[in-house]
């Protein structure tokens, strides 16, 4: 009895170590990962019969899957260097793919659709998607890497058909496991390399410009000496830069609209269609263009040639009127957003951004009155300081400074009228008064100012007659108000030049010889005669109260003195 | 008497020199030079009554031509020196400049000539009394020499120095951080600081402003931190140690700046330009902390009402219609000034109650 006991415990004792050596063997088998899907069902029934629980089968099978996928994420994470990204995605970023997808059906038909397998199905999805969702993260999170390096390369169309197949690709994937949200990820790579594009496209557009501004200043240095043939060439500069500027914008748009294409997929997706077109486009990328350039205009400074501010004043006038809303109109028609999808209007909108432009070319007009202004005032303070006023002989002629301040402004009045329309003439001046004043010589030089019955009164008396002309206010955007503007403050520095010095009779003389001079050369430069007859006035009355022996040259004397020889 | 500023009074002549009366704590005085070439010239001294608003105006006749500058010692209410020229035989310009004694009665005020400042130089531009330290002493600026004098009983030259030929000098101030043994001197574009003890330049600030500058002054509270101002129309401000850039500019007038003012509390400036205006500046970050300040902040009493008062342009007062050549503030009252326009107009005005509060609290 002992002897069948025993042998049948012996006969067990080998079936079991033969079930073991069976179940091993099945194991072996299940964890080649070269198996075929059919293999995997086999085996794994096989296993059942065994009484191997379904979850170690399950977890076997997904550890071996682990192996080669974790070998196709390496590859993709060190690509080879030579590779485009087309070719990348058809190699390495392929592999990775096909054996995902083939992981996930094989798992389905050996597990989720197999009767003998008893773990709820519920279960299983979780296991599988937790399983994707880890391989796929570290996926991702590679190719992200590969595309946002392309975004810096030159060739937009490459990187818009990669980005199409790489989406493209995944859809299939996508479908066979919708619950591990690959679709979601996927467009979220998409957009954020569009993003990292239109950043790229947006710091192209930025450096453009300044290389832009530095040839115009480059070339305005160069042909400093104010030989500007004829009036043609700041205007052209102008256009010239303005165009620039805009084609390149157009350039761009059109690359940024190769990611909208119709024949590309995620194209249809709702964000491209809507926010896409106003926040990333309108506002991200064409607007902060704008807006980068009208406040680079605002920060220049006179370190700059002053006619480089004056072109520049030009343009942001130009971006002003019509410019801005073109461009807004461009992007409109170029990226239509959906009806349906209308997100809120960001800041700047293209009415603030116009009166910004505006705000601009004020600022930039102010600076290069004043710097013109300043240089004039320097001539003419320069010559009142240093000649001998008191022990002066009579006067034969103009003095030479005060032709060239009547050529210095000749010349801001051709470059000015170059790029600025002409302004209108203001106040009571006709022709006729006009001619009234040359005929006689103007009220600068009458008796009036043989005596003063006090220093101020006489002043006062002006101020009165001339209902206090404003002599510091805003500049308009028109060449007469800008020359005035110069002229303004070159006439005071006189003014203010004559008062620290003192006069004999003919340093006087010589005062009211140059003033009549001005006087004639400059009315046609200013807005109002009335203002240029107030400071005229004021320097000639200045001089009499400094001049011991005021004694005032006759109108005709003067007339003949400043005839052009 | 708040309401009853600001008040506008007309001199009879043309004038650009104006300086409080230094030496007098108590009333407000402000001192005034004429500048006519045909009628007699005379200084001004003004006293205000702030509590009636009454302006008494006292005549010394000037004896010695128009006056380019007037300055009046810290250390005796009576002694002020002016700069002034008058023509001789119409051909000769004689310049000069003298110390006086604010003398003789109230009815009769009469100036008593002290002394002549106007050795080594042919035009003298201006002087300045010396502050603490440095009681007595006076330094006068002219065309070709900084000259530096002992005044008690007499004036004494004491020592001078050469400026470069051709400069043009407009400028003298002196440091009231060096007791007594620095002035600064602005002439041209540049500011040069001189040690009165060697009489050497020693420390140049190049090009201070594109065009001439007109005005300099020290800040009363920090060293090494002076404000400028010039035909550049601006206001600029720097630090002595390194003067390669200016730690802040304010285009604040329209046209040249002829004057630059610290007040004692010194986050506020005046100047005033030929635009006819005068600006209030508040330039907090280059100013001192007032200890009394730092005390309250560790109490946590700081009113919540405070708004920060921002950097800038705080007033722009409007009430010249000539260019203003001078602005001083009043030694009696802290927060009361006078400017002065080419046309005459003096004006007294003050500090508004809100930007007092904002600044006390």
């Amino acid at each position: 009895q002992s002897t069948v006991s025993s042998g049948i415990n012996a006969e067990y004792g080998d079936c079991e170590n033969t079930v073991k050596l069976l179940i091993k063997a099945l194991k072996d088998t299940l964890s080649d990962p070269n198996i075929s899907a059919a293999q995997v069902v086999e085996t794994t029934d096989m296993l059942i019969e065994l009484k191997v629980p379904a979850e170690d089968i399950v977890t076997l099978y997904l550890d071996t899957a682990h192996i080669t996928l974790q070998a196709d994420i390496d590859s993709v994470s060190d690509p080879p260097e030579d590779q485009d990204i087309l070719e990348f995605l058809d190699t390495t970023g392929y592999s990775f793919l096909g054996s995902v997808s083939l992981t996930i059906s094989t798992f389905k038909t050996a597990f989720c659709d197999n009767p003998n397998v008893v773990i709820p199905d519920n279960v299983l999805e979780e296991r599988l998607s937790e399983f994707a969702y880890l391989h796929f993260s570290a996926y991702f999170e590679h190719m992200q890497t590969r595309f946002t390096k392309e975004t810096q390369s030159p060739d937009n169309a490459l990187l818009v058909r990669g980005l199409d197949r790489f989406y493209r690709r995944l859809q299939p994937v996508h479908t066979l496991l919708p619950a591990a949200s690959l679709d979601r990820i996927a467009s979220e790579i998409v957009t954020n390399t569009i993003r990292y594009r239109i950043q790229y496209f947006s710091d192209t557009l930025h450096s453009h410009y300044s290389e832009t501004v530095s040839d115009v200043k480059q070339s305005l240095l160069v042909s400093q000496p104010p030989q500007f043939e004829g009036q043609h060439t700041l205007a052209d500069i102008m256009s010239t830069t303005k165009a620039s500027l805009v084609g390149k914008l157009k350039l761009v748009l059109v690359n940024v609209k190769e990611f909208i294409n119709t024949d590309i997929t995620f194209a249809n997706k709702p964000y491209f269609r809507g926010p896409f077109c106003v926040h990333d486009i309108k506002q991200g990328l064409v607007l902060k263009y704008v807006e980068h350039i009208l406040s680079d205009v605002a920060e220049m400074g006179d370190n700059l040639p002053p006619s480089l501010l004056l072109v520049m004043a030009r343009l942001c006038l130009d971006f002003q009127t019509n410019t801005i809303s073109y461009l807004a109109t461009l992007t409109e028609e170029m990226f239509p957003p959906d009806s349906s999808a209308v997100p809120e209007l960001l800041s700047p909108t293209v009415p603030e951004l116009a009166a910004i432009a505006g705000d601009t070319v004020q600022q930039v007009l102010t600076k290069y009155v004043n710097i013109k202004g300043l240089s004039i005032s320097q001539m003419i303070h320069t010559s009142v300081k240093t000649r001998d006023w008191l022990s002066a002989v009579e006067p034969r002629n103009v003095r030479a400074a005060m032709k060239r301040v009547v050529e210095e402004i000749t010349d801001l009045d051709i470059q000015i009228g170059a790029l600025f329309e002409e302004g209108a003439v203001r106040g009571p001046n006709s022709d006729s008064s006009r001619r009234a004043h040359s005929h006689n010589g103007s009220r600068i030089a009458s008796s009036k100012y043989k005596y003063t019955p006090s220093d101020t009164e006489s002043s006062l008396l002006n101020k009165l007659f001339n209902d206090q002309v404003e002599i510091f206010g805003n500049i308009q955007f028109t060449k007469l108000s800008i020359l005035t503007g110069v002229i303004k403050i070159g006439l005071k520095a006189f003014l203010e030049s004559v008062r620290l010095r003192t006069f004999g009779k003919y340093g006087l003389q010589q005062v009211q010889v140059d003033v009549y001079y001005l006087r004639e050369y400059l009315w046609r430069f200013v807005e109002e005669e009335r203002l240029l007859n107030f400071l005229l006035e004021e320097v000639v009355s200045s001089a009499v109260d400094r001049c011991i022996d005021p004694v005032t040259m006759e109108p005709s004397v003067i007339m003949l003195l400043c005839e052009p020889s | 008497m708040d309401n009853l500023l600001p008040r506008i009074h007309g001199i009879e002549h043309r004038c650009r020199s104006l300086c409080a009366l230094e030496g007098e704590q108590e009333v407000v005085s402000f001192l005034v030079g004429t500048q006519s070439m045909k009628n007699d010239n005379i200084v001004h001294l003004f006293e205000l009554d702030e509590e009636f608003g009454e302006l008494i105006d006292r005549s010394y006749h000037h004896n010695r031509g128009e006056i380019w500058h007037i300055a009046s010692s810290p250390h005796s209410r009576d002694l002020i020196s002016t700069c002034h020229s008058h023509v001789e035989n119409e051909v000769n310009l004689v310049s000069g400049a003298t110390v006086w004694k604010l003398a003789g009665s109230n009815e009769e005020p009469i100036l008593e000539e002290l002394g002549d400042l106007t050795a080594h130089n042919s035009t003298v531009r201006s002087t300045e009394w010396g502050v603490e330290g440095c009681e007595g002493a006076l330094c006068s600026l002219g065309d070709s020499s900084l000259v530096k004098w002992d005044i008690d009983s007499d004036v004494r030259e004491h020592s001078f120095c050469d400026l470069p030929k051709r400069s043009f000098p407009t400028a003298l101030r002196w440091n009231p951080h060096s007791s007594g043994n620095q002035v600064g001197v602005a002439s041209d574009q540049h500011v040069r600081l001189h040690d009165l003890r060697t009489m050497k330049c020693t420390t140049v600030i190049d090009g201070a402003h594109s065009q001439t500058v007109r005005d300099l002054d020290f800040n009363p509270n920090r060293q090494y931190c002076i404000a400028t101002c010039g035909d550049d129309c601006s206001t600029r401000f720097w630090d002595t140690r390194n003067c390669t850039r200016p730690l802040l500019t304010f285009s604040n007038h329209s046209h040249w700046v002829w004057r630059v003012r610290y007040n004692l509390r010194d986050q506020l400036l005046l100047t005033g330009g030929s635009d006819s205006k005068v600006s209030l500046l508040n330039v907090p970050s280059l100013a001192s902390v007032d200890p009394v300040d730092e005390e309250e902040e560790e109490e946590e009493n700081k009113s919540p009402e405070k708004e920060e008062m921002r950097e800038g342009i705080l007033e722009e007062y409007d009430k010249h219609e000539d260019s203003v050549y001078s602005v001083a503030w009043s030694t009696a009252d802290p927060w009361l000034f006078a400017s002065l326009s080419n046309d005459g107009r003096l004006v007294l005005n003050k500090v508004s109650k809100e930007i007092k509060f904002n600044i006390i609290l």
